[in-house]
């Protein structure tokens, strides 16, 4: 009937006045230099240029020489050690800020507090740790100035360790946040009922709290993994000759290996492997969410 | 838990049954959970407090003990001209970006939450890729995509990139307040005899105006601190963070010390602002029954 | 006066299939009180918002006052709403919210200025004009949103379930008020709820829905004496409801067995074969208790019961008999005398009841579990 073509005619026009601002831009400027990084990664390379083709060759080389697929290892292991580290500090944090803290004001400050930092110059935060685990910083002048070694010790810096350590202190809020919304959503009714039942804290923990809090666990651990897999700033910083990541790989072949084919592969995989954790875990999430009812 | 007993009719009180790690009394737990607490904010805060101490001290090697207080380190990165460059290219791409984010997130933002289209999904994981993607990736890109289309690198390219990278920020907090957001106000006003666009203008929008600035101030902010994709798209000007990255290669300068306090207490306080601003609703307060 | 709105044949489904409205055709009278009544999901708040511009139906026309503005945006129509929670600006005073329409509409500040004064001291509001609806109470909310939809003189004011956020004793104030406002103004009222009292006592005519489609139109009292479905008869008030056949048929009277009990209706109007089934509904307040002997009146019907149980409502009782059936029958007795307490029956007792058969309504083809299932 026409009052259902001109409404729904209206609504579109609408929507379509709307979108064509944003769908151009994200078109261009998102989605456009994504499609030539994939198509660059099957061109072949001749020193210093490369030229336009389709062959997998790049992908070859990631996937056969230990070069590169060592560093892919080893950057997924380590943001796993990332995430897990990250997910020590967090939680207990988040739950004492979530049911400890009484005062809701208190509360927001003490999660703006929290939060900032992960806003605030990763750079020099960053720096800083390198600082202060450094043979010359402040851990080791503080321990020799107590008088607990004479020497500086060396094993806090420049080694996997050290990045490991950095990185959890600069995503730690990254795993603070969804917690934190989770542990909030969670209806208190429902520790109260189980502890009225009879079970003690800790066990209601365990069966109510911490499977309930699943979901913020799991955005989380996703945030976390991908954004310490892909950082090259920590390596450089407080790496040491084996610390490697898969984003300097990249960096190196943009910059001074001039194999924009090679990196751009790289690139392509890192950018699946990505949108593959964040569709898995959106599907658990969304199952998550069912069970908070 | 009580029990009556039907027999004398009286009350026996009955015990929870205790797990076995039921250590000590909730006040126990909850001291050693305040303890875990100060233990993870003092480690998230610890750098930033050194960086801000060292920068006063007069020994330009970041050592324990603290030698003596001076202000030379700010007067040395206040006349360094590539340091104040640096800032300078800082707060140009940073207000332009934001710019874009508020020009490009607003729409997107009030499309996502008011219509159906086919592809929104997909639109709406794209807009929010830059935002948990390594920066990386979206550099590389946004580079392959400028060589091939034959634009130089420059301030603009690193617009354009900021740009891209943190509008997901404004999108989202706008969406999330959007969708807290009562539309029956939105049908009283068109009701009232206001058209589309002044519905939006004189009751929408002062209802989302917090989190517009609030995410506005935090991309702000993002941008001040940028690396990854600045990284691939700058030219001859470098901002800010690029120019630290240079210098710390070669060796912490007690200036950078200077330089990264003034930043980062400008940071916290631009960003405490910025969420007090988003979550305190304003006249917006719950109407209380 | 004539019709200023004219409803006809709307449809409206919403996705997943749900049929809201279905064929819905009303004449509404200009400066009528109309409600709309009936349970949450029966399509009522969907027609309001249709004949307000918030929902465009699938099909069918809203023609107000000669004009067709099933396709108008709400912006454009001369009507307002008074919506369920208010739907107040939280960023605007008290003062631009009335204000709002008028500004927008183009009256200069002059005009605005005067019309808020006089809105405000019409509702008794002024001290208040500076003020945020969340520093506002309930009522003093309700006030301005109904102020803020008047000003602007619409032809048909809409409301949608204004007093559901009210508590008892203010509904019964609000009632009173709206009812004297309708009269004062002259405007016609169009007015959504699921209170059978609140329409009982405001509406000067009452639209019951049911699953999307109009059941019955009419007066308060022709809905109430003469409901045309047990469904309606069961939503205006309680009704004892029985299943029974008929056994004989003559003139306007009609005799059925209900279990062990023998009724007649009188001047129903229906005319049932005999050994149909039908539906009596007997209102508890039509029903009387013999007590002392007393004999019923001339061709009355006499029904035994055994006392079951009462409910104490303060100036009246229910007492729940037991007459055979699996359901109590219910008799409402006013407590307007000591007399009148005293009569109230022992536990265990059988008591006579009598009710007048003109009092009894009779439904026809009705089916046995479509009944069960609807009461």
């Amino acid at each position: 009937m026409s009052s259902q073509r001109s409404y729904a005619q209206r609504r579109r026009m609408g929507a379509i006045a709307l979108l064509s601002g944003p769908m151009a831009w994200w078109g261009v400027v998102l989605l456009t230099p994504y499609v030539i990084m994939f198509m660059i990664s099957f061109y072949s390379r001749q020193f210093p240029l490369h030229i336009p083709d389709f062959q997998f060759g790049n992908y070859g080389i990631l996937f056969t020489d230990p070069q590169y697929y060592i560093v892919l290892l080893r950057s997924l292991k380590i943001a796993a050690f990332v995430s897990i580290l990250a997910f020590l500090i967090s939680y207990p944090l988040t739950y004492y800020l979530v049911f400890k803290v009484k005062s809701s004001r208190v509360r927001l400050m003490l999660y703006v507090a929290t939060i900032i930092p992960l806003w605030v110059s990763y750079l020099l935060r960053a720096y800083t740790w390198k600082t202060i685990l450094g043979s010359e910083g402040i851990l080791n002048s503080l321990l020799m100035w107590i008088g607990i070694t004479d020497e500086p010790v060396t094993f806090f810096l420049y080694n996997q360790t050290a990045m490991v350590i950095t990185m959890a202190y600069i995503f730690t809020p990254f795993m603070v946040m969804p917690l934190f919304a989770t542990l909030e959503k969670i209806p208190r009714s429902l520790i109260e009922g189980s502890k009225d039942l009879g079970v003690g804290p800790y066990r209601t923990f365990l069966k109510i709290t911490l499977p309930l809090s699943v979901p913020g666990i799991l955005a989380g651990f996703t945030f976390t993994f991908c954004l310490a897999a892909g950082d090259f700033i920590s390596p450089i910083l407080v790496g040491g000759p084996y610390s490697n990541m898969i984003a300097n790989v990249v960096a190196t072949q943009f910059g001074m290996a001039m194999n924009w084919p090679l990196g751009s592969a790289i690139a392509v995989v890192i950018l699946i492997i990505v949108v593959a954790i964040l569709t898995i875990s959106d599907r658990f999430e969304r199952v998550g969410r069912l069970n908070l009812g | 838990m009580t029990a009556i007993s039907t027999e004398t009719g009286a009350a026996r009180r009955v015990e929870p049954r205790r797990f076995r790690f039921d250590i000590g009394s909730p006040t126990t737990t909850r001291r050693a959970l305040a303890i875990a607490a100060g233990v993870a904010l003092a480690y998230l805060w610890a750098p930033i407090v050194c960086l801000i101490l060292f920068s006063f001290n007069s020994n330009s090697i970041t050592k324990l003990p603290l030698t003596g207080w001076t202000l030379d380190w700010y007067a040395m990165a206040l006349s360094n001209e590539r340091l104040m460059d640096a800032v300078l290219n800082s707060l140009i791409v940073a207000s332009f970006a934001v710019v874009i984010c508020m020009v490009i997130g607003i729409p997107t933002a009030l499309a996502l939450d008011r219509y159906d289209f086919p592809g929104k999904t997909a639109f709406r994981r794209m807009v929010v890729l830059p935002y948990v993607l390594p920066g990386l990736i979206t550099g590389v890109a946004m580079l392959s995509f400028f060589s091939m289309v034959g634009v130089q690198l420059s301030l603009l390219t690193v617009i354009i990139g900021h740009g891209t990278a943190l509008t997901g920020i404004v999108v989202t907090n706008v969406f999330a307040r959007l969708q807290r957001f009562d539309r029956r106000i939105e049908e009283a006003s068109a009701d009232l005899g206001a058209k589309p666009f002044q519905t939006f203008w004189y009751v929408t929008f002062p209802n989302i105006r917090g989190a517009v600035i609030g995410s506005s101030l935090i991309a702000f902010t993002l941008s001040f601190d940028e690396i990854p994709v600045t990284f691939f798209l700058t030219g001859r000007d470098n901002t800010l963070p690029m120019y630290i990255w240079s210098t710390i290669r070669r060796g912490m300068t007690p200036e950078i010390n200077a330089i990264g306090s003034i930043i980062i207490v400008v940071s916290v306080v631009l960003l405490f602002v910025s969420v007090f601003i988003m979550a305190d609703d304003g006249p917006n307060k719950r109407l209380k029954k | 006066m004539g019709n200023i709105i004219e409803l006809q044949g709307l449809n409206k489904s919403f996705p997943g299939g749900v049929k809201a409205v279905d064929d819905v055709s009303l004449t509404i009278k200009e400066g009528e009180f109309l409600t709309m009544l009936g349970p949450s999901g029966c399509g009522k708040t969907t027609t309001l918002r249709i004949i307000g511009g918030f929902e465009f139906p699938d099909s069918g026309r809203v023609i107000l006052d000669g004009d067709d503005i099933t396709d108008q945006p709400p912006y454009r129509r001369p009507l307002n709403m008074m919506f369920q929670d208010f739907a107040l600006f939280p960023h605007m005073t008290v003062e631009q919210n009335i204000g709002y329409g008028l500004k927008l509409g183009g009256s200069n500040r002059a005009e605005v200025s005067e019309a808020v004064a006089t809105s405000l001291k019409t509702i008794e509001l002024v001290d208040k004009a500076n003020n945020r609806p969340h520093e506002l109470s309930i009522g003093q909310r309700q006030r301005v949103a109904l102020a803020r939809a008047l000003v602007r003189r619409p032809k048909v004011l809409l409301l949608d379930e204004p007093m559901s956020a009210l508590d008892a004793k203010l509904r019964e104030t609000m009632q009173v008020e709206l009812k004297h406002l309708h009269k004062k103004l002259g405007l016609t009222f169009i007015m959504v709820t699921h209170d059978q009292t609140e329409s009982l006592v405001m509406s000067d005519r009452i639209m019951v829905m049911d699953r999307g489609r109009i059941v019955q139109v009419g007066s308060p009292t022709e809905l109430y004496d003469q409901p045309s479905t047990p469904y309606v008869a069961n939503f205006l008030g309680t009704s004892n409801m029985m299943l029974a056949k008929v056994s004989e048929v003559s003139g306007d009277t009609v005799v059925a067995q209900s279990g062990s009990n023998s009724i007649r209706a009188k001047g129903s109007g229906k005319n049932p074969s005999v050994g149909g089934q039908v539906m009596l509904s007997i209102r508890p307040e039509k029903i009387r208790m013999l007590t002392g002997g007393a004999a019923a009146p001339d061709g009355f019907n006499v029904i035994s019961g055994t006392f079951r149980e009462h409910f104490f409502h303060g100036g009246s009782a229910q007492i729940a008999f037991d007459i055979g059936g699996d359901k109590p029958f219910v008799v409402h007795h006013q407590l307007d005398s000591a007399a009148a307490q005293s009569q109230l029956p022992a536990p265990g007792s059988e008591v006579q009841l009598t009710v007048d058969p003109a009092s009894v309504t009779l439904f026809e083809n009705v089916e046995a579990c479509e009944a069960e299932d609807r009461l």
